[in-house]
């Protein structure tokens, strides 16, 4: 009864951390969801346990317990001399090892966040029949896509495993641009909703050595099943008389007197595909040094123009360096440090490219015979190129719970 | 062990709905500008048309003598009930049976009106040999449909109403009595040509001044009033030799008009936007609404007025007018003058627009506004939204004086070019 309350309370209230890239497109992609690899900013390599990516399937055998995920997210965006901050679900995840063998996953996050307002922060005025009107704009994006995944891994052999995610991309976001002309909210909305499939396929081997270490390397493809369709409706604009911010009888044209919405679909909107490849050398016992490389496209049609801003993401490269040491289990040594380093260029199609650079650090604190974790990740990012914005610096704050415990395991596995 | 995971789920489900809740939004600062924010336009007057409908009497329906503001009240007609209670004698003309005795009658009227010069009231018997004289439709200028009622009348009895005796009080309502007595011959007049309703089937009073002519507006409550006319006939019913009952009946009215003239047509008033519920004036304009075409399906229209200006008007300097513009459901066919009460045709004219009198309104856009230091402003955006929806079909506007406005008054207005603003957020 517990667990379900639990999730039906996780799908209530996820939600989205925000910055300027919201406005590109259909909104910024999610990375490093789990407070675990945002000490390491990337995904494949060990960054859970010595041997565990919370992020990669291929990886999961190796778990002897089953693992309740969850992290949350604090975000301070700081532009020209504004900042803000705001709070959110990260992540939530089940997995479940089987034997050793194989295992088993389910999850639910955050796949865009669109999450973004701008308006005009000085007052134009605007003379009718000798009367002086006094406007301002604002526009704003919230909600975005949320991906459902069922997860896979399975251990081929000693050396080699491999797993797959099947991801349900699902939910909406709602647009709105506002004129306020002497207090009166003139409302422009619209929402889209997102539909679509995709596929991350995972391929994990340590036969490499290097000076008699083990050499981890781990690669995954992701790529749409089917393309995301977005559903679109857009809503006549109304004078929002009672300033409910909904379009009801008291505004103007009334709801009875306003056209139908016109919902349109697009199709194969969204097609992202990607690859990542990385690499982890264990140099001693329990310190790792690691490196990912990313490469992200989306050949969409973008045939909706529904963002805050007039371009979107085509592609991105990311490279990210870093060093992490585990903890020893069943020892006194319960933590996991982790230090990383991360490049990305984000192509930007009708603006200007983006760049960003950003430091990652994280800690681990195990716990309990069932090797429960708390980890806290911070990340500092710094981008250039951003529109109207130009300079962004972004202070991220992850905070996970791992509880561990022997649901669907059997006791004499362990 | 198990405990302590129940717990820690409590609190993640804790800390995860503390912290989504405390979300806020990332602000980001000026907006890229954009040309057609707010934008303005001129709408044409294609077309325009002054016309005459049925006359309204106003809703302050009563019955009204006096001259004033170029009307003069003429006459008013009230048909009493044919029966009255449930013990004969039960209608008029039981009264007249040889076992009735009718010593006295009194009509009367009340009023809330006072009166700064008297006059003569005179009351009248309609003496047609129809039983219905008259109807709601009535009018000054229809009275050629009807029966003469100068001719078919006769005077009953006549009274002189002083100023005197309607000083506002307390009660705010005067009562106007005409008696009929024996002594005066009255009664049998009254018996004669009013309770014999076999022969004088109509049962209808005239009312109206009999003497020099009143520059003042007065007014009795009508049928519409719990105290409108009304007739009280005292009589002596002889049950049997040794049995007489003294008693009363009482006759209400069961409809009511007042006929007047209303302030003449004259040619001034083809030049403007002319208004008066008396003689039915009545004022449709045209716009050229093409813009509205052009429009994308968000713009907004906003501050948009039609703006008149009176030329001229018998208003007093009290006096209140307020002005209807609506939208219509038929389109106009003929752009000119048109009367239900005048030939307007012209030869070789499509026999259907002579009749085009009257144009239906649509409830969906109807504005009134009070016409205030010799302006009218009155918001029209609604409808251009409307017409922009698909909501109306027709670009012409009905305008009319509202039905409270007083029917002797009477406006001339100039419209002004019509700006209208719309915005696209």
């Amino acid at each position: 009864m517990l667990s379900r309350k639990f999730f039906i309370l996780l799908f209530l209230t996820f939600a989205f951390p925000q910055n300027a890239m919201s406005g590109y497109g259909f909104g910024s992609s999610v990375d490093n969801s789990d407070a675990s690899s945002v000490g390491v900013s990337n995904q494949l390599l060990p960054s859970f346990k010595d041997n565990v990516s919370i992020s990669n399937p291929s990886t999961w055998h190796n778990l002897l317990f089953s693992y309740l995920n969850t992290s949350v997210g604090v975000q301070n965006a700081k532009f020209q001399s504004s900042s803000s901050t705001n709070f959110s679900l990260s992540s939530a995840k089940l997995v479940i090892p089987w034997k050793q063998k194989m295992a088993f996953g389910v999850s639910f996050e955050p796949f865009l966040s669109r999450e973004v307002v701008i308006n005009d922060t000085t007052t134009t005025s605007f003379t009718f029949n000798e009367e002086e009107l006094l406007y301002t704009r604002m526009n704003s994006s919230s909600g975005g896509p949320s991906k459902g995944s069922l997860s896979f891994g399975y251990k081929l052999n000693d050396f080699d495993s491999i797993g797959t995610n099947l991801n349900i991309v699902f939910g909406s976001s709602r647009y709105s641009r506002n004129l306020i002309i002497e207090n009166d909210n003139h409302l422009l909305q619209s929402r889209d909703y997102f539909s679509g499939t995709m596929v991350d396929l995972f391929f994990s081997t340590n036969r490499m050595k290097f000076k008699d270490n083990p050499i981890f390397l781990s690669a995954s493809l992701s790529m749409p099943l089917k393309g995301i369709n977005i559903e679109n409706d857009s809503y006549q604009a109304f004078i929002d008389l009672n300033d409910n911010n909904y379009h009801d009888v008291n505004d103007f044209p009334d709801i009875g007197q306003a056209l139908l919405p016109l919902n349109q679909k697009f199709d194969n909107e969204l097609k992202i595909s990607s690859f990542t490849f990385g690499a982890d050398y264990e140099f001693s016992p329990r310190k790792h040094v690691q490196a990912e490389f990313l490469l992200w496209n989306d050949n969409g049609e973008h045939n909706l123009n529904s963002s805050i801003y007039s371009g979107y993401l085509e592609s991105k490269n990311k490279v990210s360096l870093s060093y992490i040491k585990f903890a020893q289990p069943f020892s006194r040594d319960r933590y996991n440090f982790k230090g990383s380093l991360f490049f990305q260029n984000y192509e930007v199609k009708n603006l200007e490219n983006i760049n960003e650079v950003g430091l990652g650090l994280g800690i681990g604190f195990n716990f309990g015979i069932t090797g429960n974790q708390i980890d806290l990740g911070y990340k500092l990012a710094k981008r250039d190129g951003l529109f109207l914005v130009g300079t962004e610096t972004l202070h991220s704050f992850n905070l996970g719970i791992s509880i561990g415990d022997l649901w669907f395991v059997k006791r004499r596995e362990i | 062990m198990f405990r302590f995971i129940l717990d820690a789920k409590k609190l993640l489900i804790l800390m995860i709905f503390i912290l989504s809740c405390s979300e806020k939004t990332i602000i980001y600062d000026e907006i890229e500008n954009k040309d057609s924010t707010i934008q303005t336009s001129t709408l044409p007057q294609t077309n325009s048309k002054l016309f005459q409908t049925y006359p309204k009497f106003s809703t302050r329906d009563k019955l009204f003598f006096g001259s004033v503001k170029q009307s003069e009240n003429l006459y008013s007609l009230v048909q009493m009930t044919l029966f009255s209670g449930n013990i004969p004698p039960v209608s008029l003309v039981d009264l007249l049976a040889d076992s009735i005795q009718v010593d006295s009658a009194m009509v009367f009227f009340q009023t809330e009106d006072s009166l700064s010069t008297g006059f003569d009231l005179g009351l009248f018997s309609i003496t047609t040999e129809n039983d219905s004289v008259f109807s709601d439709s009535l009018n000054f200028y229809n009275q050629g449909d009807f029966v003469d009622f100068e001719s078919n009348s006769f005077l009953l009895n006549e009274v002189y109403l002083s100023p005197e005796d309607f000083t506002p009080d307390s009660t705010g309502l005067d009562t106007v009595k005409i008696m009929f007595t024996e002594e005066d011959g009255s009664l049998s007049n009254l018996k004669e040509y009013f309770l014999d309703s076999d022969t004088y089937p109509a049962r209808t009073f005239m009312l109206k001044n009999t003497g020099s002519t009143l520059d003042e507006l007065f007014s009795l409550e009508s049928n519409e009033s719990v105290n409108g006319p009304k007739m009280r006939v005292w009589y002596k019913a002889i049950i049997d030799e040794q049995t007489t009952l003294d008693t009363f009946i009482t006759f209400f009215s069961q409809k009511d008009v007042s006929v007047f003239s209303p302030p003449a047509i004259n040619d001034q008033d083809f030049n403007y936007i002319s208004l008066n519920s008396g003689s039915g004036l009545r004022y449709i304009i045209e716009f050229d609404l093409n813009l509205l075409n052009t429009l994308s399906r968000n713009e907004l229209f906003k501050n948009s007025n039609l703006v008149l200006d009176v030329e001229d008007s018998n208003l007093l300097e009290e006096d209140e007018f307020y002005v209807v513009i609506s939208a219509i459901q038929d389109s106009v066919q003929n752009w000119n003058f048109t009367s239900p009460f005048i030939d307007t045709s012209v030869g070789g004219e499509d026999s259907s627009s002579e009749f085009e009198t009257s144009y239906t309104i649509d409830p969906n856009f109807v504005v009134s506004r009070k016409i205030e230091d010799n302006q009218v402003r009155i918001p029209i955006q609604a409808f251009l939204q409307g017409y922009k929806n698909g909501l109306f079909q027709h670009n012409e506007l009905m305008i009319y004086s509202a039905p409270v406005n007083s029917p002797f008054d009477k406006v001339n207005l100039n419209l002004n070019t019509i700006e209208v603003m719309y915005v696209e957020p």
